[in-house]
This record gives structure tokens, sequence and C-alpha cells, in this order.
């Protein structure tokens, strides 16, 4: 009788049939065949044709499998096994992912901490880079942005002075690397007879403006010729979409409508697209040659009166060359313009770092601050995973015997890590969003493009691929790791877990952790100290109870006369408020920058060069300014009602000037003179010396400053500034109506505090502590976490090392320092490494005013990047931190009994 | 084999024919395959034949929709042999399906009767 299961078997093996019942099928149809042998060889047929005939039953391909798979039997409910080799990917996948969930839920409190951990890391890092996005990568939205650049002249003191005219006109005709070149001049303008004043920054601009930067009026046109052309009266304007939306209701009749602005009439021919901005938020745009009265200052080639210049890069022409260019033309034209050009030169640097390049640096040690907290999470949650993967040695290692391969088991491993880090990166989403509307609040108000700082789909593309990165971080090594296991291993009773590779490994964890953490709190600590050095800077002045605002006469109906009794009227009704202590008048405050910088020469010294003439800030103020803001008088006296028109002229100076003219002479009595030696300004005589302010932020060096009389130098664009005995913000509306009294047609705008101001002025400082000092908190407290679970751990598989030692003797004190031994050594490792980390990564911090350009100010101040204080507190700090981690489990360990310990054997 | 080819019993198998022949035929008694095989073979005057490959997919299938029950049934001197009998569901099962197809043959002869006549 023939074996007829070699002939049934093969045709059922691709069915996935449970081996019970495959075999009663193949005894089935092996009874069937026999049943047909044994009649064909009763028919007298030959044994072999009766096998062939009994087996020709069966067709051609195997209809047989192809019958029977349909049918329920052929497909069992598969039993988990997870690991057990397979091949089928997308269902190993979907097994995988369902038995994580599983592991996972069966550990809440595992899952909880992970998920958590990774939250704050991907939030973080989410929030952060919305930011590095929205206001570094992503491009300006003009037409060929990366073509467009800035044009600076550079005075010979180093500072960015913008151009004055008749040198922009010499580099429109003479620069070949630009299409063109343009202008713009920011301007305010107080636009009256609407239901209360508004107070609007405009732009002057050349008629290629708008050309240079690709942009086209929504409604209207841009300027014509003749519309550029100088005019004493008003001109043609264009507004932007916000003010036409918001003042104007959306007029669609807003063509033609005439504004009054400042008292001149001008009319509106277009309206600028939404979100249309260069530089800065503006209301309006105006012809610049509207303003180019001839024979005015404009054109004196020495006069900076605030024009800038933006051009467009010739195709294939890059920045640098542009740059080199424009240095060589200025060179050339400090020659043929020895008097006024000699000493200053010229740069072209793009638009978009002209635009972002003070936030730069600052977000890219943030993002760096974060990318680290999210590498000890990271760390920790690997630490924690590895513990994990000891527990479920026993697990692996029977699957292992069981038949499932290393990859497999890899893989599944990798699976449970991502599974949880995706949760993470879920949370940690929703961790951003909260984090986001907290940064931009903390932000600098008039940071660059912080409109555009959203949770887009490139910061979600980011915060997916860290979550799969973190992922497949905390994942690797825990998986490589728990596979190791031999399956004879975790049948023995004892665990191969204190292994010493096993041990190398969480070793080499915690002192990453450590060292990641220490680079984190270094950041901090300079930013802090940082922040110390600029509340202990003595501003020169006193900043609490004062209340200051701007305000713009701008209506020709004022003429000198008119003028003065506007201020002294405004004074007198001020005064006249309760509360109010003095009251002052200024061109300029301390901390927000001079508004004139001028030449000047000294009587009785000799004049020198051209090139080599002084300059200095000039400040006209009223009498009672010294004394509002309680600046120090060190010599001589202040102003006062009787220092006229008509009195004999003065000017107060500042220490800086006493001591660099006048080193050793008393300087009242000498004499200055604000412009060019043969200019007709009249000398004035010094009636005093007031102490130093900073005027210029708080962190830069204060300048030569000098104070005129306002009497004396009428200005019609003005600060009012109020010390007063209450609350000073209460004061507002008094203070405005008393203005308004004088006239209602005249906007305030600017109301802030003094000690608002001084907060503004370092408002990227101390964005940045806040920041730093947030992640060095929480790195320290994970890396605590960590030092602690892994120290902990450590102690539990000694248990039994450590009751036989004081089994034979061992004092408390022995076994705690043998657990502490182990913790210094791991500690100062980390700290070693991580002092070499921030001794390279805080010079980011404290990147010099060369290498982060003119004007620009650097995050530290009065602290060194290798500040000695910083690099010696922050290590001992989170030494001391660990150590304190190390002891309880340090103190547990010594409280182990010999005889339990013992009994684990 | 003339008339009816294999292809067209399969067709018919899937439409069910060959499931009321076989639960016709275990309605009388239990059998086991290879019976069932050489009956319907025999009774069909061997127009129909069902190959190995067919009628046991078949059986497994009207097992798992519980109309027919198979059990291993041993005797001396043999090796066992699986015997199917229809179940209580079969047997209603069966009953629909023999009034429905003597409607359709008895509909198909109208049709074809009154071609010849």
């Amino acid at each position: 009788m023939p074996d007829w299961t070699q002939h049934v078997r093969p045709r059922l093996s691709g069915l996935r049939l449970s081996p019970t019942r495959e075999a009663e099928i193949v005894e089935e149809l092996s009874q069937h065949l026999d049943d047909r042998y044994r009649e064909l060889i009763a028919g007298g047929v030959s044994p072999d044709e009766a096998t062939r005939v009994a087996l020709s039953d069966f067709r051609e391909g195997n209809v047989l499998a192809d019958y029977i798979a349909p049918l329920r039997q052929a497909h069992p409910p598969s039993a988990i096994t997870p690991g057990a080799s397979g091949s089928k990917l997308l269902s190993d996948l979907w097994q995988d992912i369902r038995y994580a969930v599983r592991m996972l839920r069966k550990n809440p409190g595992f899952a909880a901490v992970v998920v958590i951990t990774l939250a704050l890391g991907i939030g973080a890092n989410t929030a952060i880079f919305s930011f590095v996005n929205a206001v570094i990568l992503k491009p300006l939205p003009f037409p060929d942005s990366d073509r467009l650049v800035v044009i600076n002249e550079i005075s010979k003191e180093g500072t960015e002075i913008g151009v004055s005219l008749l040198n922009f006109r010499d580099w429109q005709v003479r620069a070949k690397s630009f299409e063109e070149i343009g202008g713009y001049r920011f301007d305010t303008f107080n636009l009256s007879g609407m239901d209360s004043p508004q107070r609007l920054i405009g732009q002057e601009v050349t008629g290629n403006y708008f050309r240079i930067l690709g942009v086209q009026p929504q409604l209207g046109r841009t300027f014509t010729e003749e519309e550029e052309k100088f005019t004493p009266v008003g001109t043609a304007v264009l507004i932007s979409d916000s003010l036409w939306r918001t003042t104007f209701g959306s007029d669609p009749n807003i063509l033609g409508r005439t504004l009054n602005l400042g008292g001149y009439d001008y009319w509106v021919i277009g309206v600028m697209p939404p979100r249309f901005e260069f530089v800065r938020k503006t209301d309006l745009w105006a012809p610049l040659g509207g303003w180019l009265a001839p024979n005015s200052a404009w054109f004196h080639r020495e006069n900076y009166l605030g024009l800038e210049a933006i051009a467009k890069l010739k195709p294939g022409i890059s920045v640098s060359q542009g740059d080199v260019e424009m240095r060589q033309l200025a060179a050339q034209m400090a020659k043929e313009n020895s008097e006024t050009n000699s000493g200053a030169s010229a740069y072209a640097r793009s638009l978009q770092s002209m635009i972002v390049h003070e936030v730069r640096s600052t977000l890219l040690v943030l993002m760096g601050a974060v990318g680290f907290v999210l590498l000890i999470a990271c760390v920790n949650v690997a630490n924690l995973s590895i513990a994990r993967a000891l527990v479920r040695e026993q697990e692996m290692g029977i699957r292992m015997a069981l038949g499932a391969g290393r990859r497999r088991l890899i893989r599944q491993m990798l699976n449970e890590s991502l599974l949880l880090s995706l949760l993470g990166g879920l949370a940690g989403i929703l961790c951003a969003r909260w984090l986001l509307s907290a940064l931009i609040k903390l932000a600098p108000p008039n940071l660059a493009r912080i409109d555009d700082v959203q949770l887009s789909g490139r910061v979600l593309l980011f915060t997916a691929g860290i979550t799969l990165l973190t992922g497949l971080m905390f994942g690797l090594l825990p998986a490589w790791s728990a596979t190791r296991t031999k399956p004879a291993m975790v049948f023995s009773q004892r665990s191969s877990t204190s292994g010493p590779l096993r041990r190398r490994l969480f070793d080499g964890l915690l002192v990453a952790e450590i060292a990641l953490a220490l680079v984190v709190v270094t950041g901090a600590g300079l930013m802090t100290r940082t922040m110390y050095k600029i509340a202990h800077v003595d501003p020169g002045f006193q900043s609490d109870h004062v209340l200051t605002m701007r305000l713009d006469v701008q209506d020709p109906k004022y003429n000198a006369t008119k003028l003065e009794s506007f201020r002294r009227d405004v004074l007198t009704n001020v005064k006249a408020i309760p509360g109010v202590e003095s009251a002052a008048l200024t061109l300029s405050l301390p901390i927000e920058g001079s508004h004139w910088g001028s030449i000047f020469i000294v009587g009785d010294q000799p004049v020198p060069s051209r090139a080599q003439i002084p300059h200095a800030q000039f400040n006209p103020i009223s009498p009672e300014y010294i004394k509002t803001m309680r600046i120090p008088l060190l010599k001589g006296r202040v102003f006062t009602e009787a220092d006229t028109e008509k009195s004999p002229q003065v000017v107060l100076i500042n220490e800086t000037m006493a001591r660099r003219f006048w080193p050793n002479e008393n300087p009242i009595g000498k004499r200055v003179k604000q412009g060019w030696p043969e200019q007709t300004t009249p000398w004035r005589e010094v009636v005093g010396v007031v102490g130093d302010v900073k005027l210029q932020g708080v962190i830069e060096q204060t300048p030569l400053h000098l104070y005129l009389p306002i009497s004396q130098n009428s200005i019609s664009s003005m600060y009012l500034a109020v010390r007063s005995q209450v609350e000073p913000q209460s004061l507002t509306a008094p203070i405005q109506a008393a203005v308004h009294a004088v006239d209602s047609q005249i906007p305030l705008y600017e109301v802030r505090t003094m000690e608002d101001r001084m907060q503004r002025a370092v408002v990227s400082q101390r964005a940045a502590m806040i920041l730093l000092s947030a992640f060095a908190v929480v790195a320290m407290l994970l890396a605590v976490v960590g030092i602690y679970g892994v120290i902990s751990w450590g102690v539990v598989q000694r248990t039994r090392e450590m009751g036989v030692r004081m089994a034979l003797g061992a004092l408390r004190r022995d076994v705690m320092w043998l657990v502490l031994r182990r913790c210094s050594l791991l500690i100062l490792s980390g700290v070693s490494l991580g002092l070499l980390g921030a001794f390279a990564l805080t010079r980011l911090l404290g990147a010099s005013l060369s290498e982060i350009g003119p004007g620009k100010t650097p995050l530290l101040f009065g602290v060194k990047a290798l500040d000695p204080i910083t690099f010696i507190v922050a290590p001992i700090l989170l030494a001391v931190v660990a150590i304190l981690a190390c002891c309880l489990p340090a103190r547990r360990a010594t409280k182990v009994d010999p005889l339990v310990a013992l009994r684990y054997e | 084999m003339t008339d009816i080819n294999t292809q067209a019993l399969d067709r018919e198998l899937k439409r069910g024919t060959a499931e009321l022949l076989i639960l016709s035929l275990l309605d009388a008694r239990p059998r086991h395959g290879y019976e069932l095989s050489k009956l319907i073979q025999a009774r069909s005057g061997g127009q129909i034949q069902l190959h190995i490959d067919s009628l046991y997919p078949l059986l497994y299938r009207l097992e798992e929709r519980g109309w027919i029950k198979g059990t291993w049934v041993e005797k001396p001197n043999e090796r066992r042999r699986r015997f199917y009998k229809v179940t209580p569901n079969g047997r209603r099962v069966l009953a629909k399906q023999r009034e429905t197809w003597a409607a359709f043959v008895a509909a198909v002869q109208r049709v074809i009767g009154d071609e010849h006549a």
C-alpha cells in the first residue's frame, strides 16, 4: 500500500491549519485513496497503475488547498507569541503594537513617567523651534527675497548711521552690483480731524521702493514721477491695509480722500496689501522727494537724516560681492569727499540677516539648551527602560527559547518605545501650544516676524522628526541590552543583570546625563549673572515713580513763539495735577537712545582736522528735567526759567565730557559750539556738570552728552517726563487731559513708566535668563531623578553583597562609603565631561561685538563666557544635588539586614 | 463524464447543487467520503463525478456551516473512518433546497418542454 501522506500533506502545507486538523485531513484523504486503490487492484490493475489512477483524482494545480483556504479552519485565531519568528511584516507590526499597548497598560506608572518626561522635552523643543522657524528659517514674504540687501554707511566710530542723501545718490549712479537702490526713512505723523488724534508710523520712500520689494497696492497705484518732486505742502500717500480697515472702516471710496497729517493735507492714492510690512509695522508711505526742499539740510553730504537704503542684487551677484563693491565705493568716495566722508565706510548685507540678526544668537542658544533637555530626557527614559527591560529579562529569555529571533525582539521593544514617544510627542504638542503662548508674552514685543510664530506644518514635521528620533534614541539601547539575555540564564534563579557590561551601560548614561545637565546649568548661570549685573548697573538716574510719554507738535500753525507757550502751558497744567512732583520736556530719554547726535567744537582748544572733530549727543531739555530724573548735579547749576531765548546761550555737560576735555580744570565757564567751525551756531557757556546717565540701553557705555535749554533750541517732537508721588500709571488720564486742554489734536503715545522702558531695554537678556533657568531647573530635576533611579537600582542589585559584607563585619559607614564612592566617581566624570562641553558651548552666549555686528547687543553683559564664578558654582551645585540624590539609596543600603540579604540565595 | 464537465460542476458546486446531492445522500444514513463519491458517480450513471479535491473541501464547508457533522468511527481490524451525518439544521436546509430544486427543474422543464413540443 503506497504511503499517501507524502502526496496529501504537501498540498496542505500552504494553509494555516492547526496541526491536529491537518493530521485529520491527511488521514481522511489517505483513507479515500486507499479505498480507491484497493478497488482498482481488485479490478486487475497493476499496483503502479492503481497508484497513478488513484492520485490522478487530484487535479492540476492545488485545487484542494484553494477550496480549503476560504474555510474558517484555515484561519485559526492566532495565538500571540510575540517574537516568534515570522515573515509578515505588517501583521507582525500590528501584533507588536497590540502587545506594546497591553504591556504599557500593565505598567501605567512607567508609561506615565515616560510620556510626561518626553512631553516636556518634545514640547519645549517644538515651542522654541516655532520661533526659530518663523524668525530665522522662513523666507521673507517678498519675491526674490534672497536678492534683497540693505546698505548702510558706517561712521568712523563704527556705528551704523544710515546714509546721507548725496552719498545715496552717488551710490545709485555708481554701484554696479545692484539692479536698483532705493531709500526709505521712518517718520511719525499726527493724524487729526478724526474722532481722536492718532499717531501714525510712516515711511518716506523713493519711487523704486515698491518695485524693489516687488509689491503692488491692492487698491490704487504707487507714486508718479510728478509726485516725487518737492512740494512745500502735503503729498500723495499710500496707506496700510490695517489703517484702511480700522480707521477708515474699509471705505471703498478711500482713493482720493484727504487726510490731515500734522496740519497738512495728504491725499490717498492707494492701499497696500494685508500683512505687507517692511522692517517695522507701518501705517503709511509718502514720496521721499516731496520732503527734499532745495537747499535744505538734506543737501549737505555730512547730514544723516535717517535715510536708509535697500537694494536688489543683479541676478547671479552674491551678497558678499555687493558688500565688497560697497566697501570699495565708500573708500573711493571718502577720498573724493575727505571733509565729510573720511574714515567712513559702507556695507551691504542681506535683508533677512538684518531683520533676524539680533535674535538669532538668542534663539540658537535656546534651541541648543532645549535640545540638551531633550537629550537628558532621552537618557532618563533609556535608564527607566533598561531597568524595566531587566525586569522583563525572564520574558525575553522565554521568548527566545521559544524561537523568537533577536532582531524580532529588538524590533518589538523598539515598537514599544516608539509608541511611548508617539504618545510623548502628542502630549508634547499640547505642551508646546501652552508654552508658545507663554513665550510670545515673554518675547521682545518688537521681535521681527513674531506674528508668524505658530505651530505650522513645518514645525509639526519637526516635532514628528524629533519624536521618531527620541523613540529610537531611548529605545535602541535598552532593546539591545535586554535581548543579550541567553535563554538558559533566565531559568537559573540568579539573574545576570549585574553583569559588568550592563553596569557600564548604566554608568555611561549617568555620566552623560550629568554632563548634559551641567552645560545647561552653566548657561543658565551665566545669564543669571548677566541679569544680576544688569540689575545692578547704575543708570545714573532714578527710574522709579517716573511716567513718560511722547508727543509731536507737527501742525504748521505752531511757530517758535506758539511752541514755546504750548510747552509752558503743558508743563503748568501737568504740574497742577495732584500727585505730580515735577515735570519736564526733553528730546531724548535715558535708555531709549539719543535723537540728536552731532559734531561740536570746544572753545580755547585747537580745532582738530575735520576728520577728527568730536561727536556727542545733544539733548534739549526744560529746566526741571535734571530734577525730575534725579540726575546728580556735580558742579555749577541746572537750567532755570531765566534761561530764555534771549539770555546768554548755556549748556550742561556730563561727567564723561568734563573728564575728557577738562581733566584737571573746572569746566564751568568754558565754551562749546555745536556744528562745524564755520557754521553760525552760537557758542554756549558751560554752566554745570551732571552725572553720566545710560543713554542707549543699560549696557552701552555713556557717550559724550550735552544738555541745552529747550527755550534756546526749540523742538517739536519730545517726551514728557513726570515724577509723581503716587503710582505713576494712575496719572495717565489726568496728564492726557492736561495736554489736551492745551491742544486737543495732539496725540500722546508710548505712555510708559521709566522702569518699563528699562525692562524693555534688557528684554532679550531677561527672556534668555528666564528660559535658560527654567530649562536648567528641568535639566537638573531630570538628572536627579535619573541618578536616584540608577543608584537605587544598583543598591538593590547588590543587596546580597552588602549583606555578606555586613555579616563579615563591615560597618554601616563602610557600606555607605562603598555606595557613595561609586557615585562620586561617576559624578566627577560627568562633571568633568560637562565642563568641557560648557567651555566649548558657552562661547555662543558670549559672542563678542565684532562677531555679532555693529550696533547689536551681546547676550552676556559684565560676565565673560568663561566666568570663573559660574564655572565653579555650577559644577559644585550640580555635584551636591547629585550626591544628595545618591545619599538616599546609600542609606538604604546600610539598612540591609544581613540575614534577610543572605536568604536571597 | 461527457455532458457535465468539471468546470461546470465546480460552478454548480459553488451554487449549491453539489451541496444538495451530499445532503440528500447523507439524509438516508451516515456515510464516509469515499462512499459518497461512489454513490454520486453510480447514481448519476457516471454523469457526475466529485473529485477528491472538491469533495472534501465541500464536506468541511458543510460541517463548518453546521449542516452536517463528521465523526471518527472505529471498527475492529479496520482503520478508522470519518462518517458524516446530517444535523437537524442541515435537514431544514435540505428540505428548503429540495423545494427550490424541484421548482427550478420544473421551470426548466417547462421551458425546454415547450421548445420541443
